[in-house]
């Protein structure tokens, strides 16, 4: 494809130029593509203010010399063919050195098939999609736990931290929920946590009363809801109806503030997993991160803001060391950017597997109210 | 789990499915035509009461109702001016109207998510999130609203198609158009009168559907269950819209529970089929 050879070529050109420590600012350009329109922009917008952050961060202390990384955002509403064409486009016209993003994971499989195919690496901080890293992709790595990991570390978590015994799993009834199910049951039944139920329920259901009668007859020490908030505000909500108080783990949802609205009172006391949970991680850079955050924005960073600084640190550190061993080409970011290890981020130690999994810590928490504590950070 | 907590979330979802499948009913009677527009019609009512609950906090949850029936009503109307009258008058094939009317749900639903986006909404009252305890059985509060205004709402039906004269115009010119219309009951007059009406219940059903669940653009997918529940009990008969709604509400609830609840949303369907074949012309069917 002349279109990569062009970028290989410029590529290579920059690194050479690295390399020899040639004077002037440099341009590394870096594409970022993520939902910044639509009902999921939140993840795009704060990954991307979070980003900007981070770069304005590493511009400041030079930590790769005089180059700096310049994002070339665009926006694909949530949309996997509107991804793949701008990510094609940001490789042909901007020809951009590697890719940062896919916020959702079918944005991210659309986005693999052309990076693949340009050979450029591409780092996403917030895919979960188990299968993206199954199918020998070269080019790609994350930092977001696989949905796999993410759900057999739930099923530890309620044996390690909270010691039950036996767990009702409903799953929504699709291949997201499935996924969730499948890792949970498994990791559940190697520990001996006895598996009391698994109900798959339809991912547009309204009524789970008769799911829940049920759950109330098996009285499990624990509900896991492996869905998204819609259903697994609903599921508490009932919950909360039919006065059934077994403690839930409600995947991601607590965190979402529509998740407590349709909830409502039942919500308080629910468990969930995140991405990151600031305040979670007390390294100088965890904390450096939450303060520096808290002084320019007056909060701390959401999960979102989280992920995307440190996806930015990773990549800028993976740049940083092909340009040490001279091969800052994208073959040579790629290289470096599988061999990360022990990388000190804000949201954590963070590890990529050679495969382009991740290994980092994940943060559980409980609802008070309407805010949010930590209850255990699994390492 | 208590049999009777069941019983009465089955009745409560059935009422609404029934209330629902009145306005299909009361559309295909005027009209002879299935408006399958009606779920839509149902999710813009319930947001126009989110809108009202929104606007004057504190409000309270009837005014959310008579608000988003009238709002709804104003809706039927104008969509029964512009859309359907024009289409009725060049004489467009009964397909073509089922057509339209599927085009029309898909417009309001793209509408309500411009206007209200794409997360679903929680009704801002403490009636969402109320319990009340009836006879020791924990029950949401609104479950009390529904057993109040559904009642209430198909008296008024009654004394309406019995004892006014548009309600007998209506059932006139549903029996026979053409010696209604030697009576002076017009055609358009009817047509209006249904669609508002009809969508005045559906937005009815919204609002008293919203605290049970949220209320999202795509809510109007419960038509379809709603018009299971209206082919049930006979397209055209108002009685047979709310026996068709109970019975797809208490067997889902039942069936899920008896049978898998994987199937939950299946069971509608099943049930329809099954009593379409024993009776095709449904439940009500040797009466119309």
């Amino acid at each position: 494809m002349a279109s990569a050879r062009a970028l290989t070529a410029a590529a290579v050109a920059l690194g050479a130029s690295l390399a020899g420590g040639e004077a002037g600012a440099k341009d590394i350009k870096v594409g970022y593509f993520c939902p910044l329109s639509g009902p999921v922009a939140v993840y795009g917008n704060e990954s991307l203010e979070a980003a900007r952050f981070a770069l304005d961060e590493i511009a400041r202390s030079k930590m790769l010399g005089d180059a700096t990384i310049k994002l070339i955002p665009a926006d694909t509403a949530g949309n996997p063919g509107q991804a793949a064409q701008a990510v094609q486009r940001m490789i042909d016209a901007d020809e951009v050195t590697a890719v940062f993003g896919g916020c959702t994971s079918p944005e991210t499989a659309a986005a693999i098939e052309i990076t693949e195919a340009a050979q450029v690496p591409l780092l996403s901080h917030l895919a979960q999609d188990t299968s993206l890293t199954q199918k020998g992709h070269k080019y790609f790595a994350r930092i977001s736990q696989t949905a796999k990991t993410f759900s057999a570390n739930a099923a530890q978590w309620l044996l390690d931290s909270h010691k039950a015994k036996s767990v009702t799993i409903l799953a929504r009834n699709d291949n997201y929920g499935q996924s969730l199910a499948d890792a949970f049951e498994a990791r559940a039944k190697e520990l001996g946590v006895k598996v009391a139920g698994r109900v798959a329920y339809e991912p547009n259901g309204r009524e789970f009363k008769p799911i829940l009668a049920g759950v109330a007859e098996a009285k499990p020490d624990f509900v896991s809801i492996l869905g998204f908030y819609t259903d697994t505000g609903l599921i508490v909500k009932q919950m909360g109806e039919l006065q059934i108080k077994i403690p839930t783990f409600a995947n991601t949802s607590p965190a979402i503030k529509q998740f407590r609205e349709i909830a409502g009172p039942a919500a308080n006391g629910a468990y969930g997993a995140l991405y990151y949970f600031a305040g979670s991680i007390d390294t100088e850079r965890g904390k450096d991160f939450v303060k520096n955050w808290q002084a320019k924005f007056g909060r701390p960073p959401t999960q979102y803001e989280g992920m995307g600084y440190d996806g930015i640190y990773v990549l800028a550190d993976a740049i940083k060391r092909a340009n040490a061993a001279g091969k800052a080409t994208p073959e040579g970011i790629r290289d470096a950017l599988l061999a990360t290890k022990d990388f000190s981020g804000a949201t954590g130690p963070i590890t990529i597997q050679p495969n382009g999994d991740v290994e980092r810590p994940l943060p559980f928490v409980q609802l008070d109210g309407d805010a949010l504590k930590l209850d255990f950070l699994m390492k | 789990m208590s049999f009777v907590i069941q019983l009465m979330s089955g009745l409560a979802i059935g009422s609404i499915y029934g209330l629902v499948a009145v306005g299909f009913s009361m559309i295909y009677r005027a009209m002879g035509l299935v408006n399958f527009a009606q779920g839509d019609m149902m999710m813009v009512g319930a947001f126009l009461g989110y809108t009202v609950l929104a606007t004057f906090a504190g409000a309270p949850f009837w005014l959310a109702i008579v608000g988003a029936m009238l709002g709804a009503a104003v809706l039927g109307l104008v969509i029964e001016r512009l859309a359907f009258r024009p289409s009725v008058k060049r004489k467009a094939d009964q397909v073509y109207l089922v057509l339209l009317t599927l085009g029309i749900g898909i417009v309001l639903s793209n509408g309500a998510r411009l206007i209200w986006g794409a997360n679903p909404v929680v009704y801002p009252t403490p009636l969402t999130h109320e319990i009340v305890v009836v006879a020791g059985y924990p029950l949401p509060a609104v479950y009390l609203y529904i057993a109040v205004v559904t009642p209430l709402l198909l008296a008024a039906l009654h004394l309406f198609f019995t004892r006014t004269w548009l309600g007998l115009a209506l059932r006139a010119a549903a029996d026979d158009p053409e010696t209604a219309a030697t009576f002076g009951i017009r055609a358009g007059l009817t047509s209006s009168a249904s669609f508002a009406i009809a969508t005045a219940i559906g937005a009815l059903a919204g609002v008293l559907y919203a605290p049970i669940a949220f209320v999202s653009f795509d809510m109007g997918a419960i038509g379809v269950k709603a018009f299971a529940a209206a082919a049930l009990g006979t397209l055209g008969s108002i009685p047979g819209a709310v026996i068709g709604g109970f019975i797809i509400g208490l067997g889902e609830t039942f069936g899920g529970q008896l049978i898998a609840t994987e199937y939950q949303d299946s069971i509608a369907f099943a049930i329809m089929i099954a009593v379409l074949i024993l009776r095709p012309t449904g439940l009500m069917g040797a009466r119309s």
